[in-house]
């Protein structure tokens, strides 16, 4: 294998046009990998990371594109960058007068759009935080969806923000809605009447939609960034965004999905809480449920979306462990013949941080220790969660939302391994690949085949976090899964809950228990 | 003096730096976007474009 580079110098794109790039020339042949990069200090240091620093990429900038393959001949190489450079300019073309339109400033924007109220806020992180503390000097809220922002620089822009009566959504605030409409990655939901504060995107997604199949809408949902909540940031957009949402008019019922919250920042939250005058429901993962005044505890994404649907519906509710016990029953047995005599262990893996730790929690009060993240199947005797988004597991690599070939290359070798118990999740939505259930059933069928040439089964549990107005098509996907042998539930929590009864049957006295 | 955040009541109207996905999807919303062509200030160095950004505060 020859490891060949090319610098595209001057020429700035952002990184999905980028990972576009990259895709075309994987998939040409003759090519074993290739990385396409802006030549930035960061990026500099994952491609030694990953063995595919070269000395000529080294000398590039922040403004060139180092394109780095790994070819099996020098014509291999050579036609790759030539179909590379091919697809560039094709789009430069496409774009041409829109390119030529652009503004290169902020204020030159502003003057375009005088009226502008937002700056969304998607570049590399090293820089975002200068962008945005422009942006909100000019009044405008921000969506930051850059990750990669010191702690110190996101206090400052939040406390700039509050200075100005301006949101600071961010840094890493990968979901947001404002006045109904969703910004980043989000899922395609009807304005309604509820208003969410989330320090998690995913967490977000997941409420919104099951939101949705119940009948409800979203009114605004502030994304806050997963620090929010932490001693350094003291919680000063969640308090604020809270205090909003009690105040808005088209806000009926708020949902609070936060992170584990510093004591003192608790202090705060509850008393801004205490002082709301609308139900309220706060998912914290890992804080014990309660009841305070008119603001409900739950331990679940979905229990959140359920509870707050049931104050606004006029229905009394109560947290169980499934929806549709009947149906539970029956693949229950159904899952005990499948596990029968075979491997009893589960491996979750995760598109979604927030859902990650979700089952984490579940099978561990379950279950007992649950190993999290590590070497995929390397827990010789525990169980594992993994979540693929961690950047443990995407340097160099799109998010695993976007691109379903890291974990499905894991899904595939679940034949191989001790695993008897898949635990999945699909998040669909804008920003998502546009059929994240194709290439997971595949994979599965192949995971299948491995397993019973060794004479065992595996079983695959999931849940879909998506809606019927979502690009992907929520029963489009449910149907692929579920052709594919997934046992699908209607939240990861129940998903998760099952997987704990699949392999320790005598679970289910506590769970159907429950729901007597 | 504090004052209430306009942008529950406004239509939302956006200025993207970043990725154009992000900035398609607004459009596709029926939301008004303008794109800046962004690229690294500061010749690339974060911490002067950090600067830069502190010194422009003004205009």
């Amino acid at each position: 294998m020859l490891l060949r580079t090319e610098i595209w110098p001057s020429l700035y794109q952002d990184s999905v046009i980028l990972m576009r790039l990259a895709g075309t020339i994987r998939s040409r042949p003759g090519i074993e990998e290739a990385a396409v990069f802006m030549g930035t200090p960061s990026n500099q240091a994952i491609l030694d990371e990953v063995g595919l620093g070269t000395d000529e990429g080294r000398k590039s900038g922040p403004n060139d594109i180092i394109i780095t393959v790994k070819a099996k001949t020098e014509s291999d190489a050579t036609a790759a960058f030539e179909a590379a450079r091919a697809l560039l300019s094709a789009r430069q073309t496409e774009d041409g007068d829109a390119e030529e339109a652009r503004p290169r400033t902020l204020d030159s924007a502003l003057r375009r759009l005088p009226n502008a109220n937002l700056a969304a806020i998607s570049i590399p992180g090293a820089y975002a935080g200068a962008e945005a503390l422009r942006a909100l000097r000019r009044n405008l809220n921000v969506f930051l969806f850059s990750d990669n922002v010191p702690v110190a620089t996101e206090i400052a822009l939040k406390r700039e923000a509050l200075k100005r009566n301006l949101l600071c959504m961010g840094p890493d605030c990968g979901t947001a809605y404002l006045n109904g409409k969703g910004l980043g990655f989000f899922n395609v939901v009807k304005r309604g009447r509820v208003g969410c504060v989330a320090a998690s995107g995913t967490g977000l997604q997941a409420v919104a939609s099951r939101l949705a199949a119940l009948g409800e809408g979203i009114s605004h949902g502030i994304g806050v960034g997963g620090r929010d909540l932490s001693a350094d940031v003291g919680g000063m957009m969640t308090l604020a965004s809270l205090t909003m949402l009690a105040n808005d008019v088209s806000t009926e019922a708020i949902v609070l999905i936060s992170k584990p919250t510093h004591p003192t920042v608790m202090e705060k939250l509850e008393t801004i809480l205490g002082a709301i005058e609308k139900p309220t429901v706060v998912v914290c993962q890992g804080a014990p449920r309660k009841v305070n005044g008119r603001t409900l505890w739950v331990a679940t994404l979905d229990d959140a979306a359920e509870a707050a649907a049931a104050f606004l519906q006029g229905r009394a509710w109560a947290p169980s462990a499934f929806t549709d016990v009947a149906a539970v029953r029956s693949r229950f047995d159904e899952a005990r013949l499948s596990l029968n005599g075979g491997p009893r262990r589960i491996a979750g893996l995760y598109t979604g941080g927030t859902l990650a730790h979700e089952s984490h929690l579940i099978l561990h009060e379950l279950l007992g220790p649950i190993a999290f993240n590590g070497r995929p199947y390397a827990a010789a005797e525990l169980h594992q969660i993994i979540d693929l988004g961690d950047d443990a597991y995407t340097v160099g690599r799109p998010h695993p939302m976007i691109a379903p070939e890291t974990r499905c290359e894991i899904i595939a070798r679940a034949g191989d391994s001790e695993v008897g118990v898949l635990l999945l999740d699909l998040v669909l939505g804008k920003g998502s690949h546009d059929d994240p259930a194709g290439p997971v059933a595949e994979a599965l069928a192949g995971a299948r085949q491995k397993a019973a040439a060794r004479g065992r089964k595996l079983l695959a549990i999931g849940s879909v976090v998506g809606t019927a107005d979502d690009p992907q098509g929520l029963d489009r996907q449910v149907a692929t899964l579920a052709g594919a042998g997934v046992l699908l539930f209607p939240s990861n929590a129940q998903a998760a809950r099952f997987a704990a009864l699949a392999v320790q049957p005598d679970l289910a006295d506590t769970l159907f228990g429950e729901l007597k | 003096m504090t004052k209430p955040i306009a942008v529950f009541e406004d239509a939302l109207c956006v200025i993207n730096i970043g990725l154009d996905v992000f900035a398609d999807d607004f459009e596709a919303e029926g939301i008004e976007v303008v794109r800046l062509d962004w690229r690294p200030s500061g010749g690339g160095d974060p911490r002067l474009s950090s600067i830069l950004a502190q010194l422009d505060d003004d205009d």
